[in-house]
């Protein structure tokens, strides 16, 4: 059977840090999970028609990822943003308490973690270029836990917002989960310290 | 290893529809553009470098934002070229140089035409996604012809992409190269005949 190897992977990495900032474990790993979304997302993008996926509210939601010529009105266009600020955890890198393997139509973390235990700051670029032969972008975002218990993180996804406005038809936001992924071994964040998860895609050739 | 995968696919046929030769490969191809691609995408940014298929600069805006009044027009990845367009699409040529990383074009271009030493080319198509168990892909495919009666070698092939932004920052329309990839063994087009290029793209949880 033909199998072909991997040309665009993505590799996650977790560092759980105390509240003073000491390394505790770092763990990394090949992010196994491109969600259909993915893929459909691409396939709507490379011919510029919509197509129906559902949001991470299990809500089938039409997507353009193009905006036809148009003029004298307001166009707002905000293709899959996952750039996500601080305490929105609608979107960006996520983490989750959910154990249950991934398939390829899962639309949301099996279980996302409030914002109130694990408080979200921004996901951010961190880096992006070159390395022999390889091409990446990753992207961070720290996670705080201010609740009063550890917290026992078991699974990752990267959700991305959707936004199309031109003229009165308003699409969106809309937050659609890209990738999930299930840790093998739970990574336990103590009560007042912080992990930080990067989310690492890249190219091989 | 799960992530993005693709493979291409060459099947070519005499003047009867005959399959002569078939090819199939795994496809290594996907270059630092689609990274760059991804990541502008992800941040929602305007004004992204991307290498056009010159070699020189040009700007990929992810992100769209028009007040009423002037025109607006956004297509990110288009690949789905009309007939007899050779610009981008589903693309073919006799180059024979190993990919690199940072390749910008193909490095020898069949041209669209009639005459000897080229090919007609035909529209992209596309093919809906299937999600096969835990396996999800959709296609990309082109046919080209051979009409001027001399039989044509190709030797590598690859994916030139559409984008197109116009906004308050201005009008850009730009093509570049996503995907490359030179073949294990040329494909001759016969006199008379056709080549069918498919890409699939795929991934599996």
């Amino acid at each position: 059977m033909f199998k072909p190897r991997v040309n665009v992977q993505v590799e996650y990495e977790i560092e759980v840090r105390d509240k003073a900032g000491r390394l505790l474990r770092r763990v990394s790993g090949t992010a196994e999970s491109f969600l259909s979304r993915f893929i459909e997302w691409l396939l709507t993008g490379f011919v510029s028609t919509p197509y129906s996926f559902k949001d991470r509210s299990n809500t089938d939601r039409e997507v353009y990822t193009h905006v036809p010529a148009t003029s004298g009105v307001d166009v707002e266009f905000i293709n899959m943003d996952v750039k996500a600020p601080a305490d929105n955890v609608d979107y960006g890198i996520l983490v989750g308490y959910g154990t249950t393997s991934p398939t390829p139509s899962d639309y949301d973390l099996g279980s996302p973690a409030p914002n109130s235990e694990l408080k979200a700051y921004e996901t951010s670029l961190e880096e992006y270029g070159v390395s022999g032969n390889e091409t990446y972008a990753t992207f961070k975002r720290v996670f705080e836990n201010v609740s009063s218990a550890d917290k026992t993180i078991n699974e990752l996804g990267l959700a991305a917002k959707y936004y199309r406005k031109v003229g009165t038809d308003e699409r969106g936001p809309w937050y659609f989960l890209l990738i999930r992924d299930v840790l093998s071994t739970g990574q336990t964040v103590p009560a007042g310290a912080s992990v930080t998860v990067r989310y690492k895609v890249k190219t091989v050739t | 290893m799960s992530g993005l995968k693709a493979y291409v696919k060459l099947t070519a046929r005499d003047r009867e529809g005959r399959v002569v030769q078939q090819l199939t490969m795994e496809s290594r191809s996907f270059l630092f553009n689609l990274i760059k691609v991804l990541r502008a995408l992800f941040s929602a940014q305007h004004s992204n470098p991307i290498v056009l298929l010159d070699g020189s600069e040009g700007r990929f805006d992810a992100y769209c934002f028009v007040d009423g009044g002037t025109m607006s027009t956004n297509w990110w990845c288009h690949l789905m070229a009309p007939k007899e367009d050779d610009s981008f699409g589903v693309v073919v040529g006799n180059g024979t140089t190993p990919v690199a990383i940072d390749d910008y074009n193909l490095e020898s271009k069949i041209l669209h035409g009639e005459g000897m030493g080229r090919l007609y080319y035909w529209d992209v198509k596309s093919e809906e996604v299937v999600v096969d168990g835990n396996t999800i892909k959709f296609k990309v495919k082109r046919v080209f012809e051979e009409r001027a009666g001399s039989s044509v070698d190709v030797k590598e092939v690859g994916l030139i992409a559409f984008h197109r932004c116009t906004d308050d920052n201005g009008d850009t329309q730009i093509k570049f190269l996503i995907a490359r990839d030179v073949l294990t063994s040329t494909v001759t087009v016969p006199a008379q005949g056709t080549l069918l290029v498919e890409y699939e793209i795929s991934c599996t949880v």
